[in-house]
């Protein structure tokens, strides 16, 4: 390193404070025995160093940082809420679930209960929502004591009454005898019709009546439908159709004529309406008309027994019935 | 930095930054200010100082904030006198600082600077250079050139003995 006149500042403190290295060093010994006058310089320079002097900052503590509080929250406090938090949601799932169930299914859940209570075969079922259906027929029909009372003796009937009446109130339809109160019948009615609506999903499929298989078409049909349709026609009596009950007026095969098709008229003189009058007879000990009607019915299915107008066309067939009566 | 070690440089350079300042501006209120000026941004930039450079980085906010404060005000003469209030130093004491102030008069703000920083506050040239923005060289040639005006200032004083009062 040449060190010159114009350089010579920049290693005068390290020559001074004895940091330069050799080679600089004897670099700037040269150089200041060429130049006497800033060896002058140099001399006693590294004696002007300030002394420094003991000033404080009075101000210190303002620009200090307080520490802030820390809140100290026991280990338990988090704990109890937890719980309360997962007991709260436990409870709010729990509400939300029953109330998706309760709304959905309450009417199916009632329903079915109903059901398994009362019917424990796929055929009892199908009866009791018949005369659920035919209900308000029935109660008008009652006033026609001689009728009901025929189906009150029936002993299928009578057992099958008690069963049905768990569901609604068929069975005091059936079996009571002076209930003359339709409007109140009619209000039982509407209920029995809304359970019905439930039941009918859950119906076993009822296979179609074969006119061979005489013994279930005469249990069949001395199920309280068969009541109903009798009593439907008795009420068709009352209200001035027909009056005359062992007659077979053309009123009576005009009303049944009237409401369903020409077809369950013949049907009264079919062989298989003997046969099945006979089959009930000897299961009863007794020969009632709604036997005989019903087995004037053709071969259709049981099945649309459950909905009440099934019902009223096996009705139509009473006056075969009452033909049988008067033979 | 934590909130404890910012209250540590606090207690540690408060009072250097402070002597510094004063040296430089002649005024306390202006010292004042600068030094509250100064850790106000340490604490806002506590997460990008390093502690092992703590003491190079508030000279330097405190130089610079000295800088910005000059250009401002173009304040760039010093206050004729700096009252000591609350020492009750010696009368050789007291000759010898108002011998330093009086030499200090005569060097120029770089000068000035430079030399406080290494003779007050022990800093290396690198580290002055650090603080002042200035080469490392220019800092070497800075102090020289101060230290041969206060030579100079004390020999036409005939108080040569003050420099004895140095290191």
């Amino acid at each position: 390193m040449d060190i010159n006149t114009s350089n010579y500042e920049e290693f005068a403190m390290d020559y001074v404070d004895g940091t330069l290295n050799e080679t600089d060093k004897a670099a700037m010994d040269a150089f200041l025995i060429n130049h006497p006058e800033i060896q002058a310089e140099l001399d006693g320079l590294d004696k002007i160093v300030l002394n420094p002097e003991d000033i404080r900052y009075e101000r210190k503590a303002l620009l200090l940082k307080k520490r802030k509080p820390i809140i100290m929250i026991p280990t338990s406090w988090y704990k109890m809420g937890a719980a309360a938090a997962i007991g709260g949601f436990m409870v709010f799932a729990g509400y939300k679930v029953l109330n998706n169930d309760t709304s959905s299914n309450v009417v199916p859940i009632q329903a079915q209960e109903a059901v398994q209570e009362v019917t424990p075969s796929a055929e009892e079922s199908i009866v009791t929502e018949e005369v659920v259906v035919d209900q308000p027929l029935v109660a008008a029909v009652k006033q026609a004591p001689a009728k009901s009372k025929q189906v009150s003796t029936s002993p299928k009937v009578s057992e099958q009454a008690p069963s049905t009446s768990v569901v609604s109130t068929p069975p005091v339809v059936v079996t009571s005898p002076p209930a003359n109160t339709v409007a109140s019948l009619q209000d039982v009615t509407t209920e029995s019709v809304k359970r019905q609506k439930v039941v009918i999903p859950e119906m076993p499929e009822i296979p179609a009546p074969d006119y061979d298989d005489a013994p279930l078409m005469a249990e069949v049909k001395s199920s309280p439908v068969q009541k109903v349709s009798i009593k439907q026609f008795d009420l068709n009596e009352n209200l001035g159709v027909t009056n005359d009950a062992n007659s077979s007026s053309p009123a009576n095969d005009g009303f049944a004529i009237e409401s369903f098709s020409a077809s369950q008229k013949n049907t009264t003189t079919s062989p298989s309406n003997t046969a099945i009058e006979q089959g009930l007879t000897s299961d009863n000990g007794l020969s009632s008309p709604t036997m005989s009607t019903l087995d004037a019915e053709p071969s259709n299915s049981l099945l649309p027994k459950a909905f009440g107008i099934e019902i009223q066309k096996k009705k139509v067939l009473k006056p075969v019935k009452k033909k049988k009566q008067n033979n | 930095m934590t909130i404890q070690e910012y209250n540590r440089t606090v207690e540690l350079y408060a009072d250097n930054l402070y002597r510094f300042l004063l040296k430089k501006t002649r005024d306390k209120n202006d010292a004042d200010d600068l030094v509250q000026i100064t850790f106000e941004k340490l604490w806002l930039n506590r997460e990008k100082v390093r502690m092992d450079q703590i003491k190079a980085y508030i000279f330097r906010i405190g130089y610079n904030a000295m800088i910005d404060m000059y250009r401002k005000t173009k304040r760039l003469h010093y206050s004729e006198q700096v009252p000591d209030k609350g020492q009750s130093p010696d009368v050789k004491t007291f000759e010898l600082k108002e011998w330093i102030n009086e030499g200090l008069k005569i060097l120029n703000e770089d000068q000035k600077s430079v030399l406080l920083l290494r003779d007050y506050e022990g800093y290396s040239y690198k580290e002055i250079s650090d603080i002042t923005g200035l080469t490392e060289s220019q800092v070497k040639v800075y102090i020289f050139r101060a230290r041969k005006k206060m030579k100079e200032f004390f020999q036409q004083k005939n108080r040569t003995d003050i420099v004895k009062y140095g290191h």
